[in-house]
């Protein structure tokens, strides 16, 4: 009997009252220290078991405190044995151009300015876009173009419009984490495979050969 | 300063493009009611929106309605584009809707302006004694030697003790008017000025902090090297001469013995018999509390800055900066190199931030329907010791009854009062049937309440008593 009274005291350890909430919190997506102060808090006291938890399902916790936000990640699997718990969203190439463009705005805007938030409005994004936009007579279906890129990007979480004043965003620091050096590469790289097969010799070689990556969105 | 330095200023600098704009007038008169005037900074948009407006829809009504084409929103843009930085405007952590501050640029053009208007009364006498008493604590502060400190305290002490035998005799000297008024003005001009200098700091300290990241992103050497200097830095932004009188404006503010002592002697100030028709004497009493949030405000900035500074030097952000910086260059030259063609369909992929955790439970699943009995039996309550009378005793006046009253009364004469009409058709319902015809005379283009002369109405109640009620004559007109 005495050993069956014991064991919710040691699960109660083993588990803090807080710690479900803020995984599933964190499951739902990012988690903001500015939005959700209550459940940051917790899961500043809660990192290792947070950690610890996730790691079960592999999972990482990333967390950046001086930037207020935290969120999981997919554990490296070169050998791809564990089925995908997080899913990956396919983007066209305007929609990637469009996130590197952001970002690099993003790093000047910290670079030159010790203001917090990048505040950009849609005028602001189509000047920075148009140049690598292809010549057309028909500006107006080019920025219609563009609007569903910057609704795809809101989609994603990346750009947050601004209540109360409507064509301004504001570009989500949280974007950093994603867009990073690895992913640029990428880009960088496939893009430069697509110039080299547009001059190549061969005409009929493929228009675009993104890399294999057979996996669609579990539904 | 030569020639081309003032040239130069005059092409780049905020403060003179401020001087010579076409809309100059309409931008510092604004400045000075949303800014200056009421010493008020951080102004959310709306709230800066509706000042201008209200600014606009005066100017507009004695300059005409074209004199000031842009709306208020657009004026505002304007004023805060980087090319002009008459208004800063800047986001804070948690509001969606932006906030406005003057620039240092723009307050000193409108302390400039203000001067020009020239002043009645230029107080002279107590800046004299300001320099006096600045000269002398500058000259008794900065020596050294011991026997001459003590000597200037010892002549100060004479000082005292004649001052107070003069008092003893008799002899107390007060302050005239004039001079009062004199210093009076000195100290509002001070304490104003004072609030002006710490938008100055703040944009200081913004300039050491762009000198900073200037550096960090030009940087070729180490991160060693780097953080170094960055350190030595960070020092000169507490240590620089700025950083330390703002410390020392701030350790005084926060000092609770000064501060009680200012605070004393402000309401002190305020009582002062030759100071009473000063129009602004009571803003000079609370002066500090328009201090304090200034204070902090750029106490604020300067966390900021160093918190957004501690991001930059992080190792890791620091070396992923500079070559997602390249890596970006070297897309933006790719996607210009294919520009004209590119690729199609999907080119890449990216996490989503969430688990994809689909819960097939969650969904409704069809449910029969139950079926829903009806109990129609009626069961008669018992209702024996329920007083109905109440019930009943609810009464309602007919209007159309009293509108007919009128009418039948006005049938043989050409006005009669309302003392006619109930003389005719007795109150059957008393208060509540007065009310209900005055309502009728109110709504009514053929009836006229007299004010200034009075009628008596009389009804009787079911008990045979007698009640009487006085109000404004109304009289009823025939409809021509």
């Amino acid at each position: 009997m005495s050993a069956d009274t014991e064991t919710p005291q040691s699960t109660a350890n083993r588990t803090p009252e807080e710690l479900p909430g803020v995984v599933t919190r964190l499951f739902k997506g990012v988690l903001y220290a500015e939005a959700d102060e209550k459940i940051w808090q917790s899961l500043l006291g809660l990192t290792s078991q947070v950690r610890d938890y996730v790691a079960v399902l592999g999972l990482d916790l990333i967390l950046d405190e001086p930037e207020g936000y935290a969120f999981l990640r997919s554990r490296d699997d070169p050998d791809a044995t564990l089925p995908r718990l997080i899913p990956r969203r396919q983007l066209t190439f305007n929609v990637s151009l469009l996130l590197a463009l952001l970002r690099g705005r993003m790093l000047e805007f910290d670079t030159n300015s010790g203001e917090l938030r990048l505040i950009m409005t849609e005028q602001d994004i189509a000047d920075m876009v148009s140049v690598f936009l292809p010549e057309s007579s028909n500006e107006a279906r080019v920025l219609d173009r563009l609007n569903t890129d910057i609704k795809k990007v809101v989609d994603l979480g990346f750009l947050r419009k601004l209540r109360g004043q409507p064509g301004t965003y504001e570009v989500m620091r949280i974007l950093k984490a994603f867009v990073d050096a690895q992913w640029l590469e990428e880009f960088d790289a496939r893009l430069t495979d697509y110039r080299a097969s547009l001059e190549g010799v061969a005409p009929s070689a493929p228009e675009t050969e993104p890399a294999p990556e057979p996996r669609e969105n579990s539904a | 300063m030569d020639f081309y330095a003032i040239s130069s200023l005059r092409d780049n600098h905020a403060a003179w493009s401020l001087l010579r704009a076409q809309n100059a007038p309409l931008a510092l008169s604004f400045f000075m009611t949303a800014f200056t005037g009421p010493n008020q900074r951080n102004i959310a948009r709306q709230q800066l929106i509706d000042t201008l407006d209200d600014v606009l829809f005066g100017l507009r009504e004695s300059e005409g309605e074209d004199s000031f084409p842009k709306a208020a929103a657009e004026y505002l843009d304007d004023w805060a584009a980087p090319e002009r930085a008459w208004l800063r405007k800047y986001y804070v952590p948690d509001q969606d809707e932006p906030r406005y501050d003057l620039t240092a640029a723009a307050e000193d053009v409108i302390r400039w302006v203000e001067g020009l208007q020239g002043r009645d009364f230029v107080a002279t006498q107590s800046r004299l004694t300001s320099i006096f008493a600045v000269l002398k604590q500058l000259v008794q502060q900065s020596e050294s030697d011991p026997e001459v400190r003590l000597a200037e305290l010892r002549y100060q002490r004479d000082g005292i003790d004649a001052e107070m035998q003069r008092i003893r005799d008799g002899h107390v000297r007060v302050m005239s008017a004039p001079e009062a008024r004199d210093h009076f003005q000195q100290l509002t001009a001070l304490a104003s000025n004072l609030l002006g200098d710490f938008r100055e700091v703040e944009q200081n300290f913004r300039k050491l902090d762009r000198a900073v990241r200037e550096k960090i992103t030009t940087w070729d050497g180490s991160q060693g090297d780097l953080l170094a200097t960055i350190f030595a830095n960070q020092q000169d932004i507490s240590s620089s001469t700025q950083g330390r009188t703002f410390q020392g404006f701030w350790d005084y503010l926060m000092s609770p013995q000064l501060r009680s002592e200012l605070q004393d002697l402000l309401t002190r100030a305020t009582r002062i018999e030759a100071l009473s028709k000063e129009p602004n004497l009571h803003a000079v009493a609370t002066l500090h509390q328009d201090w304090l949030p200034a204070v902090e405000q750029t106490q604020n900035t300067v966390r900021q800055l160093s918190q957004q500074m501690r991001r930059l030097l992080d190792d890791k952000v620091f070396l992923e900066n500079k070559r997602v910086m390249q890596l970006i260059r070297s897309i933006e030259s790719g996607a210009l190199g294919t520009r004209g063609q590119p690729p199609s369909g999907m080119f890449m992929n990216i996490a989503t931030p969430s688990v994809d955790v689909a819960l097939p439970f969650e969904r409704p699943l069809y449910e029969p329907s139950r079926r829903v009995l009806v109990d129609d039996d009626i069961m008669t309550a018992d209702d024996a010791d329920v007083d109905a009378d109440a019930l009943f005793n609810q009464f309602h006046v007919d209007t159309q009854r009293l509108r007919a009253n009128i009418v039948t009364v006005l049938e043989n004469t050409e006005q009669a009062s309302l003392v006619d009409i109930t003389d005719a058709y007795p109150l059957s319902q008393g208060l509540a049937e007065i009310v209900a015809y005055y309502q009728l005379a109110t709504e009514s283009a053929w009836a006229s309440i007299d004010p200034d002369s009075s009628q008596q109405l009389s009804w009787t109640l079911p008990d045979g008593s007698i009640r009487e009620a006085r109000l404004e004559k109304i009289i009823f007109v025939r409809p021509a």
